[in-house]
C-alpha cells in the first residue's frame, strides 16, 4: 500500500478517534445549555470524517491500492 | 415540582433491578454455554434469560425515566451521570482494544516466531516447520478449509448503512436542538430501522458463512477473531438500538427539551462510537 494512500487514511482515522473523543468530553461538560452545540458540531464532524475515510478506502480499492483478503 | 437545590443529592430507595440484571444475564449465558455443547435447555435458558432481560430494562428505564420527569435529579446528579456515562465508555473502548489487541498479535507477532523470526523462532523448527505466515490463517493445526469473508457486498453495504445511521442520528440531534420534535422522531425512527437493518444482515452473513463458506467459530484464529469481533459489535448495536428505541418513546411523550436531554446525547454517542467501531472491523477484520 503506498504512503500517499495510507497517511491520509491514518490521518482520517486518527481525527475520527479525536473527534470521538472531543465530543465525550463536552458530553461531560455541557450541562444541556441551549446554546451549546458543541457535543451535536463534534459528532457532525465525526460523521462527515468517517463518510470521506469510507470514500478513500472504497476509492483505494478501486484503484488497486489495497487489496481485501477475502476477494480471490 | 420545584427544582432541587444544585447540591442536592437524591438517594434512591433499595432498586431490585441490579440482582434481576444478574440472573437474566446469568440464564443467557448458561444457556449459551448448554446451546454450544448441545443440550437441549440452554435454548429455554437463553429465551427466559432474554424475556427478562427485556423486562428489567423496560422496567429500570421507567424508574429513572419517571425519577427524572419528577424533578428529583440536581446539577449534582447530573454531573454524576455525566461521569458514569465517561467511565462506561472507557471500558467499552479497553473492551474493544482488547479484541483488536488479539487481532494485532496474531498477525504480526505470533505468526512471525511460528514462521521462525523471533526469539520464539524455535517453535518454527521443532513443532511447525510446514507454517508459513499469511493471512486469513486458520493457525497451526487447524487442518479445515474455509472461504474468508469478503470485504465488498454485504459488509461494504452494512459500512454504508451504520455510516448512514449515524448521520440520521446526528439530524435527530440537530432536530432537538432547534427544537423541531418532527426531525428528532423522524431521524430516531431512520436510526433504528438502519441499527435492525445491519443486525439482519450481519445475520444472514454468519448463516452465509456457516452454509457456504465453511467459516466457523472452529476455523482457528481466523474463525475465533472474526466471531468475537463481529459478533461482540452486532450485540452492541442490538443494545444501542434498543437504546434509542427507548429514547424515540421519550421524544413521543416530548421528554427532551433543548436544555435537558442527557440521556438522549449519551445513546446518540453511543452510536457514533459503535459505528466508529465499526469502521476499525471494516479495515482490520473484513479489508486488510
Amino acid at each position: 500500500m503506498p504512503l500517499t494512500f495510507k497517511l491520509p487514511a491514518l490521518i482520517l482515522a486518527a481525527l475520527i478517534v479525536v473527534v470521538l473523543g472531543e465530543a465525550l468530553y463536552f458530553l461531560s461538560k455541557d450541562h444541556g445549555d441551549k446554546d451549546k452545540m458543541r457535543v451535536a458540531r463534534a459528532l457532525s464532524l465525526r460523521v462527515t470524517l468517517a463518510l470521506v475515510l469510507f470514500l478513500l478506502l472504497v476509492g483505494g480499492a478501486l484503484l488497486g491500492y489495497i487489496k481485501p483478503h477475502g476477494i480471490e | 415540582m420545584s427544582e432541587p437545590s444544585p447540591q442536592a443529592y437524591f438517594l434512591p430507595s433499595p432498586s431490585p433491578w441490579p440482582v434481576i440484571a444478574a440472573v437474566s444475564v446469568f440464564s443467557i449465558l448458561l444457556g449459551a454455554g448448554m446451546a454450544v455443547n448441545g443440550l437441549f435447555p440452554g435454548v429455554v435458558f437463553i429465551i427466559l434469560g432474554f424475556a427478562l432481560f427485556g423486562y428489567l430494562l423496560f422496567a429500570w428505564f421507567g424508574d429513572v425515566v419517571r425519577e427524572s420527569m419528577a424533578g428529583l435529579y440536581s446539577e449534582k446528579v447530573d454531573t454524576s451521570f455525566r461521569q458514569g456515562m465517561v467511565w462506561f465508555i472507557a471500558s467499552e473502548v479497553l473492551f474493544f482494544l482488547s479484541f483488536f489487541g488479539a487481532l494485532y498479535y496474531l498477525r504480526n507477532v505470533a505468526a512471525d516466531w511460528l514462521t521462525g523470526k523471533g526469539y520464539l523462532a524455535g517453535t518454527h523448527e521443532l513443532l511447525y516447520n510446514q507454517f508459513f505466515a499469511q493471512w486469513p490463517k486458520t493457525g497451526p493445526g487447524v487442518r479445515e478449509t474455509y472461504t474468508p469473508m469478503k470485504a465488498w457486498g454485504v459488509p461494504a453495504f452494512n459500512t454504508i448503512v451504520l455510516l448512514t445511521s449515524g448521520a440520521t442520528v446526528t439530524w435527530a440531534h440537530w432536530g432537538l436542538k432547534s427544537e423541531n420534535r418532527k426531525l428528532l422522531v423522524r431521524g430516531l425512527i431512520a436510526t433504528i430501522f438502519l441499527g435492525l437493518l445491519f443486525v439482519t444482515l450481519q445475520a444472514w452473513e454468519y448463516q452465509e458463512a456457516y452454509q457456504h463458506l465453511n467459516l466457523t467459530l472452529k476455523s482457528g484464529v481466523y474463525g475465533s477473531t472474526f466471531y468475537i469481533l463481529t459478533g461482540f459489535h452486532g450485540m452492541h448495536v442490538t443494545v444501542g438500538a434498543i437504546m434509542l428505541a427507548a429514547i424515540l418513546g421519550r421524544s413521543f411523550k416530548g421528554h427532551f427539551t433543548p436544555r435537558n436531554h442527557f440521556a438522549f446525547e449519551a445513546v446518540a454517542w453511543y452510536w457514533h462510537f459503535v459505528d466508529v467501531v465499526w469502521l476499525g472491523l471494516f479495515i482490520f477484520v473484513y479489508m486488510l
